[in-house]
């Protein structure tokens, strides 16, 4: 009878470890203060073992997986295990000292003590609304070095055996435009670790030390073994995809572009990054654990996407960089607009690995960035920030239209401000959300569309943005088109991508018309009637389902006019598609 | 009064009555086949069978009942063409369906969204503002309601949804609207977000309007239906419905609102679950129910069925007030099978009811009732009391090809699938249980369903909780659940303030008001004050954060002059309790008070089927059967009926009756109650 079912305690083990990292997240955006915690969800949590590796950690937030290891790592070489004691918390936000993503997003690492023994860390990552910097919301357009993008924490001891050290939170307080979200969202992050750990220590009592340790690297070495037996599926070969970066807001016009090569050959995938473009004086960055991320999202999506990310993940995929490119800046370079290369860097991913499994091709998709608005509120004369994430639309596929009102992939677990959440704590009316007509890239299947939101400032505020696509917009795959581009506009006037402070005087409206997603495929052999339901939706106009899917319809009756259409899409060619073709 | 009360519990596969007699102490049961083409044609014929002997329909009382209805209309997408009247511009709270979490979790780059209950094209916007504060930035104007109305009376919709920004500060906008509308399209059903759901946060509160218009007509029809039917057999009483969050609603409440009942059905088994704890003198209850697709895992607290406002109901995350349920795609019937990293998965896809598991010989694959068959818990010649015999030989062949994959005997996979199952099972009841701040060492858990009994007693051992209960039929258990609920209404009113700002005279008088009105409401449907438990409750949060707790506050300690500073203490240990910390220098708000009522009716008592000596047959066979700590042991079989008051049989032992089986693991043992339940506890 069995003899051996240690792999059928790992798989319980497994529920258990899955339920106490999603236990941490769910509460640690309950308990917060901040918009951008509670509403927005920018955060996750994750568990590491003794040695820093990386057990599980969500699906949500691609873009935080192998973050909370190098930050691990770092905290070790500040603080020896001996150092650490039972209800200590230790925070850090560094981007080059722990390869996280930019300093708004403060890191919380606990250890875990079990009979006297630091046996594991509970970590979460969360942004904070204000830390500082050269804007309010802290990451500006204008930053040209890491000093310019707020406080810098090293691996610092910020509770004590559970207490709070209050140094550490004054200067953090004297350090923010916000300092009570930011105070108790830190709060909760210690809190929902100390949740985890409390959880953990229960699973040790049970199973005892030597199970959990030898799960921990089992469920470790399974994952490797599971994303190698997909690869080796798949055809050997070298592909390559390039995307073009919208400028820096800097060097105006200079584009820069995000290049990788990926060499598949029997279990082993190689993402090299070398021809990328030279990093940017402004801030739109990222240090290369972000685009390893995207690397392993890239794969994950194409293996199985429903699994959990751990350190088995990493040494089935290897990556390449050069120095001082966008990829791999060297310090101090600013890197707070990261998500601009990281989001373009998932689509290069993908791009590529579709030419390699063309079966899970998917188009490019559409964001165009956060924002921050700030001011001073009329009710209780504090300096407000709404720091807030953009929709737009996904890519295409050759099954299926891309969806709507998405965030990007790499951090798909956020979600958008509620309107009246906005407008009960900020000075703003909200005058215009809507999907945004004719904005996916046209195709078979056309991209999801971008979205239209207005703020009409009740009194004067400031504006900062970074965003992105307004020069490059996402593309399309198999003559499938591009989507409509980012727009920016005050009162009517378009504006630069990259703005930083941009006053907006009482009464003035800021309108973003956010970018959708690639199309897939010849829009000409588009269903007319699925062409017809994008019109009676308002989501496209006569004019462009004449114009680019050859679909005529009769605007009084609200029908295909079949006769027109078929002699339209007869005796013309698809034209203005331009479709994303190999570097 | 003659004291005869009726529970109809509607499902998918069977209607369950049940006809209890205060005098007599009598409880009748009848289970008959669901019509789904006419469901009151199964009622009806259940009421004819109940109502024979002696009794007479005018005799009843009281009409309880449990539906399926509402979820149904929602999850088969037979709902009305609803339209949706929305604020100028904003019709993106709609079109973008943002907030909902994927149907395909994790990092799929291409997420697929559920297609929304109204297209663009039956979407009209208002232009009329409310700000914030309630306060109106831009009117409504006569000219423009006809306008509005003449566009939908042209189109003669059959519902129409409104909700519009901020209406829960300030309905006039919604009200002139439906008003409006009633006037020139009498037969379309009105929903409007002000009434359905008064709370900030727009996406919430549209969605749950839409559901509520899109089901409300079909609902309506089958609750008048219902009135019909129970008129022509000559029943008199009052009807009521079961509410989701546990309560019972008037027929013309619920047709008011809808969405609401939506799981009438599943609260009928926690309220059974609810009325065992009592009546076993359990404060503090797992109910655990697990069926051929789904298990289902729900909370009791001191004597009370943990509620949530976030309820998702296929896809859609509602938010109305409902039982707090986990539900899991793990049953009898999901499917076993081995991943590419050789690792063992089970579920969530189903054998169903065919071909099912693939012992039912009509091809299936192989499933967790194979398994549980191969380890010998189940009794291939006594399955369904013997209905259905089960082929052993096909669950090896099935759970031997998933073995192959894993290097693994058919016997070492069938145990691996069970101990996933349970982990999965446990990961369920702790979402229920630790995630919400409670110890599930605290509890004891009710199993049923039909595989309930089989897999309580190892997620007993799993979560280390002290006892499982095993009813005495736990097939029937949602009928007698309706017979057993208490007349349970909840008045809320938001009041945003700091609570150290807060006049103790103003707190009690907002309490006042409400208790006036939850008493005036229960006069008119003739009861009385006096029969009238009452509990206040008060959500609060610290300064600064968006969500809030619910918090109990006695009335003693509103009655203290010192009550502010009580109710702050019992706030941050509920705070730190649940999120690992509390703020003491933080300011708390008060957000909105909650006062429940509960009128409570005399409880059914449960036919006692246990006899009274020892029965030399007790123990029919052995057989082998599987347990962790032993391996294949020979393992006594018990018949349940045959068992007495107060015995006890050891661990491990299987005990059958014809609509489930009980494991009880080794150094467990069962003790049958006097009553009839089986309680399986560990040995001390």
């Amino acid at each position: 009878m069995p003899s051996d079912t240690g792999n059928i305690t790992v798989d319980v083990l497994e529920n258990n470890l899955s339920g106490l990292v999603d236990e941490m997240m769910e509460r640690l955006f309950k308990t917060g203060y901040s918009t951008i915690v509670r509403e927005s969800r920018d955060g996750s949590c994750g568990l590491l073992d003794a040695k820093m590796r990386v057990v599980t950690s969500p699906a949500c937030m691609p873009i935080h997986f192998g973050a909370f290891s190098h930050a691990g790592k770092v905290l070790l070489q500040h603080y020896s295990a001996e150092e650490m004691q039972d209800g200590d918390a230790f925070l850090l936000n560094h981007p080059y000292q722990g390869q996280i993503t930019h300093a708004t997003d403060t890191t919380i690492i606990r250890p875990v003590f079990y009979r006297g023994e630091l046996v594991a860390f509970t970590a979460n990552m969360e942004h904070k609304p204000d830390l500082g910097g050269l804007v309010p919301g802290t990451n500006s357009a204008r930053a040209t070095e890491i000093f310019h993008e707020g406080l810098l924490l090293p691996p610092v001891r910020y509770y004590e055996r559970g207490a709070e050290n209050t140094e550490v939170r004054k200067i953090i307080e004297a350090n923010s435009r916000t300092p009570e979200l930011v105070v108790g969202d830190l709060r909760g992050q210690v809190g929902t670790c100390r949740v985890g750990s409390d959880r953990l220590i229960q699973l040790y009592e049970r199973y005892g030390r030597t199970t959990i340790f030898e799960c921990f690297d089992t469920l470790i070495d399974r994952m490797e073994r599971r994303i190698r037996a997909a690869i080796s599926l798949w055809r050997d070969g070298v592909e390559e995809a390039t995307g073009t970066m919208d400028d820096d807001g800097i060097e105006i016009g200079q584009n820069r572009r995000v290049h990788v090569k990926v060499n598949k050959k029997h279990n082993n995938i190689e993402f090299d990054f070398r021809k990328s473009g030279p990093q940017a004086i402004g801030p739109i960055n990222a240090t290369s654990e972000m685009i390893r991320n995207c690397c392993y999202f890239g794969v994950i999506s194409l293996v199985a996407p429903n699994i959990r990310f751990n350190e088995g993940v990493t040494r089935a995929i290897a990556t390449r960089f050069s120095r001082g490119t966008i990829v791999n800046p060297i310090y101090p370079a600013p890197v707070n607009a990261y998500t601009s290369v990281t989001v373009l860097a998932a689509d290069v991913v993908l791009t590529a690995l579709g030419r390699l499994v063309p079966s899970k091709a998917v188009a490019a998709s559409g964001t165009a960035g956060p924002h921050a608005i700030s001011g001073l509120t009329t009710r209780t004369g504090r300096t407000y920030v709404l720091y807030e994430l953009s929709l737009g639309g996904q890519g295409a596929t050759a099954a299926f239209d891309g969806a709507s009102g998405v965030h990007s992939a790499v951090n798909a677990g956020t979600a958008s401000t509620p309107l009246e959440i906005i407008e009960s704590e900020f000075p703003i009316r909200m005058t215009q959300w809507e999907l945004r007509p004719d904005s996916g890239g046209t195709g078979k299947f056309r991209g999801g569309l971008g979205n239209i939101r207005e703020y009409t400032f009740l009194s004067a505020g400031r504006y900062t943005s970074r965003r992105r696509m307004h020069d490059n917009p996402p593309w399309g795959l198999q003559g499938g088109g591009e989507s409509a581009s980012s727009e920016l506009s005050l009162d009517g006037l378009s504006q630069h991508a990259k703005v930083s402070n941009l006053l907006v005087p009482k009464g003035s409206r800021i309108r973003e018309l956010q970018p959708g997603g690639g199309g897939f495929g010849n829009p000409f052999e588009r269903d007319p009637l699925m062409v017809l339901d994008d019109y009676l939706d308002q989501h496209m106009t006569i004019g462009h389902a004449r114009e680019k899917y050859g679909v005529v319809i009769d605007e009084t009756k609200g029908v295909v006019d079949w006769t027109e259409t078929n002699k339209l899409r007869k005796t013309r060619e698809v034209k203005d598609v331009r479709s994303h073709r190999k570097a | 009064m003659n004291g005869l009360r009726l529970g109809v519990d509607v499902g998918g596969t069977f209607t369950d009555l049940a006809l209890y007699s205060e005098r007599t102490h009598q409880l009748k049961t009848i289970k008959v086949p669901t019509t789904p083409e006419s469901i009151s044609m199964g009622i009806g014929t259940a009421i004819d069978q109940v109502i024979d002997n002696g009794t007479t329909p005018e005799d009843i009382d009281l009409v309880i009942h449990g539906s399926t209805i509402g979820t149904n209309t929602l999850l088969e997408r037979k709902g009305s063409e609803t339209w949706l009247l929305c604020t100028k511009g904003l019709r993106g709270i709609n079109d973008t369906l943002d907030s909902i979490p994927p149907q395909n979790p994790g990092y799929f780059p291409y997420t697929l969204k559920p297609k929304p209950l109204v297209p663009g094209r039956r979407v009209v916007e208002v232009d009329a503002r409310i700000a914030f504060d309630g306060t109106e930035v831009k009117s409504l104007g006569q000219k423009q309601i006809d306008k509005i109305v003449s566009k939908l009376h042209d189109v003669n919709p059959e519902s129409i949804a409104i909700c519009l920004l901020f209406s829960f500060m300030n309905a006039s906008h919604e009200e002139k609207l439906s008003a409006a509308i009633r006037a020139r399209i009498p037969h379309a059903h009105v929903s409007l977000s002000s009434h359905v759901l008064p709370q900030v946060r727009e996406f919430p509160r549209l969605i749950t309007t839409i559901i509520d218009a899109y089901i409300a007509p079909r609902v309506k029809g089958y609750l008048s239906n219902l009135e019909i039917l129970l008129r022509k057999k000559g029943i008199k009483a009052h009807p009521y419905i079961m509410h989701s969050s546990g309560g019972l609603q008037t027929l013309r409440g619920a047709k008011m609102n809808a969405v609401q009942i939506i799981e009438s059905g599943p609260a009928a088994g926690i309220a059974f679950s609810s009325y065992m704890a009592k009546v076993l003198r359990r404060k503090n209850v797992i109910t655990y129910d697990m069926g051929g697709t789904t298990a289902k895992a729900g909370l009791i607290v001191d004597g009370i069925p943990l509620v949530t406002s976030n309820f998702m109901a296929g896809g859609w995350p509602l938010g109305i007030r409902s039982v707090d349920l986990v539900e899991i795609g793990s049953g009898g019937g999901s499917i076993a099978w081995a991943d590419a990293a050789k690792s063992l998965k089970v579920g969530p896809r189903s054998g169903g009811a065919y071909p099912g598991p693939a012992c039912y010989g009509n091809g299936g694959d192989a499933t967790v009732t194979d398994a549980d068959l191969l380890l010998g818990y189940l009794n291939p010649n006594y399955f369904l009391g013997g209905e259905m015999d089960l082929d052993v030989g096909l669950a090896r062949r099935a759970i031997g090809e998933v073995g192959d994959k894993l290097g693994l005997d058919p016997e070492e996979t069938a145990l691996g699938i069970k101990r996933v199952v349970d982990a999965k099972m446990a990961e369920a009841i702790r979402l229920v249980s630790t995630f919400r701040g409670h110890d599930p060492r605290d509890f004891s858990l009710i199993a049923f369903g039909g595989a309930g009994p089989v897999h309580g007693s190892r997620l007993a051992r799993e979560l280390n909780l002290p006892e499982v209960i095993i009813p005495t039929s736990p097939g029937i258990g949602s009928a007698i659940g309706l017979l057993s609920s208490d007349l349970k209404r909840e008045f809320i009113q938001s009041k945003l303030c700091l609570l150290t700002d807060l006049p103790i005279d103003e707190l009690r008088q907002t309490f006042d008001g409400l208790r006036e009105r939850a008493l005036g409401e229960l006069r008119e449907e003739g009861f009385a004050d006096v029969d009238t438990i009452i509990t206040y409750q008060l959500d609060l949060r610290y300064s600064g954060q968006g969500y809030d707790l619910t918090v109990d506050v006695p009335s003693r300690v509103l009655a203290r002059k010192s009550a502010n500073i009580e109710i702050r203490k019992i706030f941050d240990d509920v705070h730190e309790a649940t999120y690992g910390h509390r703020a003491v220098s933080e300011p708390v708000e008060v957000v909105t008070y909650r006062l429940l009522t509960s009128i409570e009716f005399t409880k059914p008592d449960l036919p006692i089927l246990v006899r009274g000596r020892p029965h030399a047959q007790a123990m029919k066979e052995k057989r082998q059967a599987y347990f962790e700590s032993l391996g294949f042991v020979e393992t006594p079989i018990y018949q349940r009926d045959l068992l007495c008051r107060n015995q006890i049989v050891d661990g491990p032992c299987i005990i059958e009756q014809p609509d489930s089986t009980t494991v009880v693991e080794p150094e467990q043992n069962a003790i049958v109650l006097p009553s009839g339940e089986l309680i399986v506890s560990p040995d001390r």
